[in-house]
């Protein structure tokens, strides 16, 4: 039996030599552009782009075979999971994703041992299991491919509740392959958020989906967010709020209109409340009048409203690597300065919002340096 | 010689040449003093006071560009207070002596929305694996000075001696500039957050430079501070790595 074993493990280590081999020998040739497809610069970071005939020599079936054995028989050695990543990615697409949907369909898993970690673009740099590492794959190669298997399949496991990381990449996938399906998106999503077992103890893909309701755009999040905002678990009260003020900074108009009919949400939340008003360009009239009715409303503190004109002043933004979304640009539009500066003036000139005579004349002088 | 860069020289040869005896011990942060704290790197170093809900915290940064600041993510966001506000960088602060006083214009946090602060508990040190933040200013802090970083977690995890800056007020009065030599760099905890149990940080110092001398008289920023505490001694610096210096590079780029 270990014998075997052994054998088995030098036999895949040779074929990760020999495939080291030629695509060493790949990238020592010069690059011939001409003619040549490119892959889009998600892939390119990761997966550049090998000799098809050289990675068809390998099956991807074989290949995740074998290393789902050493995994499961902790014979896994470091650096075999990248490996087996630029493999899949460097195969002819559609086999890697016929290889990949077979085991998927086994319905046989394993933990890695790596964290949940998101790179740049969205793909993931570590899986804790075999199943999110394929998926992820699955999602990436069928998106350079522009293939549907990776849709099909993501919409198939949303049906049924296998685990908060999975249907984090499967909700992912279901955005790459179609991103004008956000009605389906925010249901899986509400669906995702009321299951208990997931809500109850949230692991990092249950977090990190939280990136699907900025992608949504759907402001009807902000009633679970807002209860999320108070829980008692650190992790998603964090998630919750930072999710709440990335779905603000992509649709400012929406999300202030939802708070300002609906006054109870984020009420026990004064100050992130404020910071959502925030995201507003007030170069434009609507957004600008959302802003307004807030700073009149009665049922707000003046030191809530104090909040939103500081961070007029300095506003913040969430810039780490997500799931679906992009992050925020790194230049504001200037029309945004123009904007604040002419509103910030109207409202004192015209003494708008005389409780607040003095944050404004803070804000103006502040935006005069 | 004269006598400000005697001083100098002789904190950075006590800091990064002292006999190994000393690494044996407990190292606290202690003041480097008026004089260090006006040279560079260390006066590219400040105090970050800003308001969170009704309060006023102090951190610390640096300079690291034009016009953009390195700090800890903890000194710019929370999930109940939302953005900081008022966040005024007091550069090179030594006392009532001040460099420059500026007011920040644009916040980032670096993160995604799940943090390890919710794997460990808030108390514990390693609740800020990935805690960077970002300041952006209108004017430059240091007239378009600013103190180079690098990212390279391998020289940290291997040893390489390292003094942490930072302006600490548990200990200290807060308006003085604080360092504390790691004789023996830090040990890898989880993804860029590493640690020693060598040294302590103070409250106040969150978000001060780690710097590291990568060539003679080259000192660079290779992380920050963003966690300690004293009893038991436990200093936590999240390491600038490839992550870490795109959001620089992207953010914090003017």
């Amino acid at each position: 039996m270990q014998t075997s074993r052994i054998i088995r493990f030098l036999a895949l280590l040779a074929v990760l030599i020999v495939a080291g081999y030629f695509l060493g020998r790949h990238f020592a040739k010069p690059r011939d552009a001409a003619g040549k497809p490119q892959r889009p610069a998600s892939a390119r970071d990761t997966a550049p782009a090998a000799n098809q005939s050289e990675a068809r020599a390998f099956s991807p079936g074989d290949l995740l075979s074998q290393i789902f054995d050493l995994l499961r028989n902790g014979n896994l050695q470091p650096g075999d999971l990248a490996a087996l990543r630029r493999m899949l990615l460097a195969a002819d697409p559609h086999e890697a994703m016929a290889a990949i949907l077979a085991f998927l369909a086994t319905g046989r898993d394993a933990r890695t041992g790596e964290a949940f970690g998101i790179q740049k673009g969205g793909g993931l740099a570590a899986a804790p299991t075999f199943r999110v590492m394929l998926l992820d794959m699955l999602g990436r190669i069928a998106r350079d491919a522009g293939s549907d298997d990776a849709l099909t399949f993501s919409k198939a496991l949303l049906t049924r509740k296998t685990s908060a990381d999975e249907w984090a990449i499967a909700l992912r996938n279901v955005a790459w392959a179609a991103p004008e399906d956000r009605a389906f998106l925010a249901a899986k999503m509400h669906e995702m958020l009321a299951y208990q077992p997931w809500r109850q103890q949230p692991g990092a893909g249950f977090l990190e989906a939280f990136d699907v309701i900025v992608f949504t755009r759907d402001v009807t999040f902000a009633a679970d967010l807002a209860a999320m905002a108070t829980s008692e678990d650190d992790a998603t009260r964090r998630a919750a709020a930072a999710a709440m003020d990335r779905l603000s900074e992509m649709a400012p108009l929406d999300v202030m209109n939802y708070l300002n009919s609906h006054p109870v949400e984020f009420a026990d939340r004064p100050f992130l409340r404020a910071d959502y008003f925030s995201k507003a360009d007030l170069s434009q009239p609507q957004q600008r009048q959302a802003v307004e009715a807030y700073l009149a409303r009665a049922d707000v503190a003046v030191a809530e409203k104090d909040k939103l004109l500081a961070v007029f002043a300095s506003p913040g933004s969430f810039v780490g690597d997500t799931l679906v979304t992009e992050p925020a640009p790194a230049d504001d539009p200037p029309q945004r300065t123009a904007g604040l500066r002419a509103a910030v003036g109207e409202w004192l000139k015209g003494n708008r919002f005389p409780d607040l005579a003095n944050a404004l004349g803070q804000l103006q002088q502040r935006l005069a340096e | 010689m004269n006598r400000p860069t005697l001083i100098a020289s002789t904190l950075l040869a006590y800091f990064f040449c002292a006999i190994p005896v000393l690494a044996q011990g407990v190292e606290n942060p202690a003041p480097i003093g008026a004089d260090v704290t006006k040279k560079m790197p260390f006066a590219m170093v400040g105090q970050a006071i800003f308001r969170s809900g009704q309060s006023w915290y102090q951190g610390s940064g640096t300079v690291v560009q034009s016009k953009s600041v390195l700090t800890a993510a903890h000194n710019v966001w929370d999930p109940v207070n939302g953005w900081s506000t008022n966040v005024q960088f007091n550069r090179a602060r030594s006392g009532a002596a001040i460099a420059s006083r500026t007011f920040a214009s644009r916040l980032y946090v670096f993160g995604s929305y799940r943090t390890v602060a919710a794997r460990y508990g808030a108390e514990s040190s390693r609740a800020f694996a990935s805690d960077l933040g970002g300041l952006r200013f209108n004017v430059a802090p240091a007239a378009g000075a600013y103190a180079g970083w690098r990212a390279d977690t391998r020289s940290l995890a291997a040893g390489a001696p390292v003094l942490s800056l930072g302006y600490g007020a548990e200990y200290h009065s807060g308006d003085e500039l604080l360092a504390v030599r790691s004789a023996s760099g830090f040990i890898p905890v989880l993804g860029a957050f590493l640690e020693s149990t060598a040294l302590t940080f103070e409250g106040g110092m969150s978000g001060g430079p780690v710097l590291s001398e990568v060539a003679p008289d080259d000192f660079r920023v290779v992380g920050i501070i963003v966690a300690g505490s004293v009893t038991p001694p436990a200093a936590g610096i999240r390491a600038l790595d490839a992550a870490g210096a795109a959001f620089l590079a992207t953010y914090l780029r003017y």
